[in-house]
């Protein structure tokens, strides 16, 4: 099996001055092709932060992150970058979109960062948008959508330069149970349809959708649970 | 009303965007009041110096350029009382260079015309030499025929005079009455633009002859115009006249103007004025840019999410580094459009104010003077957003995003 992102012993210490904060402490995990992962832990336990590493947000204090068998402890600013526009595809709790721009040209913006001309860009924005069901509302600004409409153009946002993984962090964390859960069903979609995904919450319940879940307590990998196999389909 | 409101659209949608634009205009123009000052100095400052570069240029090829001017007195206070003598003239004309020489006479008389008496400017020339004085623009009628060679009672008039001097205007054929002779008008003199011409403009000219007459004396030469074959001859032309007239009156008791000295004094006023407007621009401009800096710095800050959305989704330290920078490029383009705006105007007001004041100035439009200030200004707003926009450039994704 492939591994997409791989982490070796890896540790993150953040100098804060004074104190020194050890968000992770030698984690070893690998995210195969296809697969859909959650990382799950109590809130502070160090899985922002393994997300980050694992999608080359942040470079290891110690051991080593591979993106696709790349090493990126190394890598400099614009490698990274590089590796984020065109390998990783982020959803994140906030939506963090962009408030000035339409949601055709958030979607857009990933894609000129990789270089695609305007044609390929608006042609793969508008059909992100409407993959996501927001066909109708591709002129719209964030503020005049719902945050289960602004996760979804974060999704599309996210799918323009089709990426080999998906991260989420807390994808549904200020979402309505009922965006929430539409949120999910277009992600496992997603997943069933091969893409790879990565996903941060701390519910249970919302775990329990992932077919392998990472269990983290202060900055450890404390367990590693198989729910589902068989169904990935190997390549 | 009602409609407008079933669409969705009422008043306070329209007074918020209005407010809001407001108050982004407002941040913005102070932001490029510096660059609008600066670029408005040096637009005015380059049309008018252009203007009065044309201007001097038109004068001196009206002029011809060929010319040198002998005046009496040892310096400008004593012009009006010492004079030359009779027969400087001749003794220019036998100089090597010179082509020829034009010799004006100058007294001030009672004049009536229809009844009223008024104290006017007589000018006196050689008959002779008008052909000659055409040349160089000294002369150009703009009605009626030259003096005749030995015409003792006709007179032209400057144009000013015709018009300005008496209650109605003053026609050919007409008649003036000096020292209670009666004098016939046979010409108008045109003012044009040229120095020698507003020399006549608000004169009575008339041949030298009649002139020593009614001053019952045989005047002396009040200017003594000479006119060269080669303008590259005028400096030696200029040593041969100083020497031949000092030696004939044993002192330098008069002066040599030429053209290049006027242009030398025209360049070192505007010499002046321009230092003048270089430090304002230059002060402004400084200004100006680190009110871009200021603006470009508080526009990071205030973007730092979305500069670690855009990292995140995969923008390097250039392209964020070159949107900040296009938008800082923008703002001095702003400023430069309006500055170069104003500066014009300002031109504009400097010509007409030049012009009324007798001094001709033209002002023109300049596309290159225009374009090549707003990429001047574009530039200045993009050195000056240059470190914001680095500073943003570098700036750790994670931490911008914020930990939530
Ligand atoms: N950029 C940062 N600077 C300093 N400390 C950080 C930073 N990011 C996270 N931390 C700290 O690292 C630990 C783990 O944080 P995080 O990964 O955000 O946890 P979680 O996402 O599980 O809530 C926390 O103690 C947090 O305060
Ligand atoms: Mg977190």
């Amino acid at each position: 099996m492939k591994a997409i992102v791989r982490a070796e012993n890896v540790s993150k210490v953040f100098d804060m001055g004074k104190v020194q904060v050890k968000a992770l402490d030698n984690i070893n995990v690998e995210i195969d092709e296809g697969e859909f992962v959650a990382i799950m832990g109590p809130s502070g336990s160090g899985k922002t932060t393994l997300l980050n590493m694992l999608s080359a947000l942040l470079r290891p204090s110690a051991g080593e992150v591979f993106v696709n068998n790349k090493p990126i402890s190394k890598m400099d600013d614009d490698e990274l970058a590089i590796i984020r526009g065109k390998t990783i595809g982020f959803i994140f709790q906030t939506f963090n979109l962009i408030p000035r721009m339409t949601a055709l040209e958030n979607v857009m913006l990933p894609m000129w960062f990789a270089g695609l001309s305007v044609k390929q860009r608006e042609e793969r924005a508008k059909e992100a948008l409407e993959d996501v069901g927001l066909g109708d509302r591709v002129d719209h600004k964030p503020n005049e959508l719902s945050g289960g409409q602004r996760q979804r153009v974060a999704i599309a946002r996210a799918l323009g330069n089709k990426p080999d993984i998906i991260v989420a962090d807390e994808p549904t964390g200020n979402l309505d149970s009922k965006s929430g859960e539409q949120i999910l069903q277009i992600i496992e979609e997603l997943n069933k349809n091969g893409k790879t995904v990565l996903m941060v919450t701390h519910e249970r319940e919302i775990g329990l959708r992932a077919e392998r879940i990472v269990h983290i307590k202060d900055g450890k990998i404390i367990e590693n649970e198989i729910r589902k196999t068989g169904r990935r389909s190997p390549k | 009303m009602s409609k407008l409101r079933e669409s969705g659209i009422d008043l306070e949608l329209f007074k918020r965007s209005a407010t809001s634009l407001r108050k982004q205009g407002m941040r913005t123009f102070l932001t490029t009041l510096g660059v609008v000052i600066g670029i408005a100095a040096i637009v005015a400052l380059i049309a008018v110096g252009q203007g009065l570069n044309t201007s001097v240029q038109e004068e001196f090829e009206k002029m011809g350029s060929n010319t040198i001017i002998v005046l009496p007195g040892a310096n400008f206070t004593q012009s009006t009382f010492a004079s030359l003598e009779e027969n400087d003239p001749k003794r220019i004309e036998s100089i090597n260079g010179v082509e020829d020489v034009f010799s004006i006479y100058f007294k001030s008389k009672q004049v009536e015309f229809e009844g009223v008496k008024r104290s006017s400017v007589i000018m006196g020339l050689n008959p002779e030499k008008q052909e000659g004085m055409k040349t160089i623009g000294m002369l150009g009628l703009k009605e009626g025929r030259d003096l005749a060679d030995n015409e003792k009672f006709a007179v032209l008039l400057g144009e000013r005079f015709q018009e300005e001097s008496f209650e109605n205007d003053i026609q050919i054929k007409q008649r003036l009455l000096i020292e209670g002779k009666s004098y016939k008008v046979v010409g108008i003199n045109e003012s044009g633009g040229s120095s020698f011409g507003s020399m006549f403009d608000n004169a009575i000219v008339m041949p030298k002859e009649g002139l020593d007459e009614i001053s019952e004396e045989t005047l002396t030469p009040f200017r003594i115009i000479v006119k060269v074959y080669n303008k590259e001859d005028i400096p030696d032309v200029k040593k041969r006249i100083t020497k031949v007239l000092e030696k004939a009156h044993g002192e330098e008791d008069f002066q040599i103007m030429t053209a290049s000295q006027i242009q030398e004094s025209a360049g070192a006023i505007l010499g002046l004025v321009q230092a003048v407007l270089v430090g304002i621009a230059a002060i402004s401009l400084a200004v100006g840019s680190i009110g871009i800096m200021n603006t470009m710095f508080m526009s990071t800050m205030e973007r730092t999410r979305e500069i670690g959305i855009m990292k995140a989704i995969g923008a390097t330290n250039k392209h964020i580094r070159n949107l900040f920078l296009i938008e800082a490029g923008f703002i001095g383009a702003g400023g430069g459009i309006i500055g170069v705006g104003i500066g014009f105007v300002i031109a504009l007001v400097v010509g007409v104010i030049a012009d009324v004041s007798g001094f001709p100035l033209r002002i023109n439009p300049d596309i290159v003077l225009f374009l090549g200030a707003v990429l001047f200004a574009m530039s200045v707003g993009m050195i000056a957003g240059y470190i914001p926009a680095k500073r943003a450039s570098e700036m750790d994704p994670v931490d911008a995003l914020g930990h939530d």
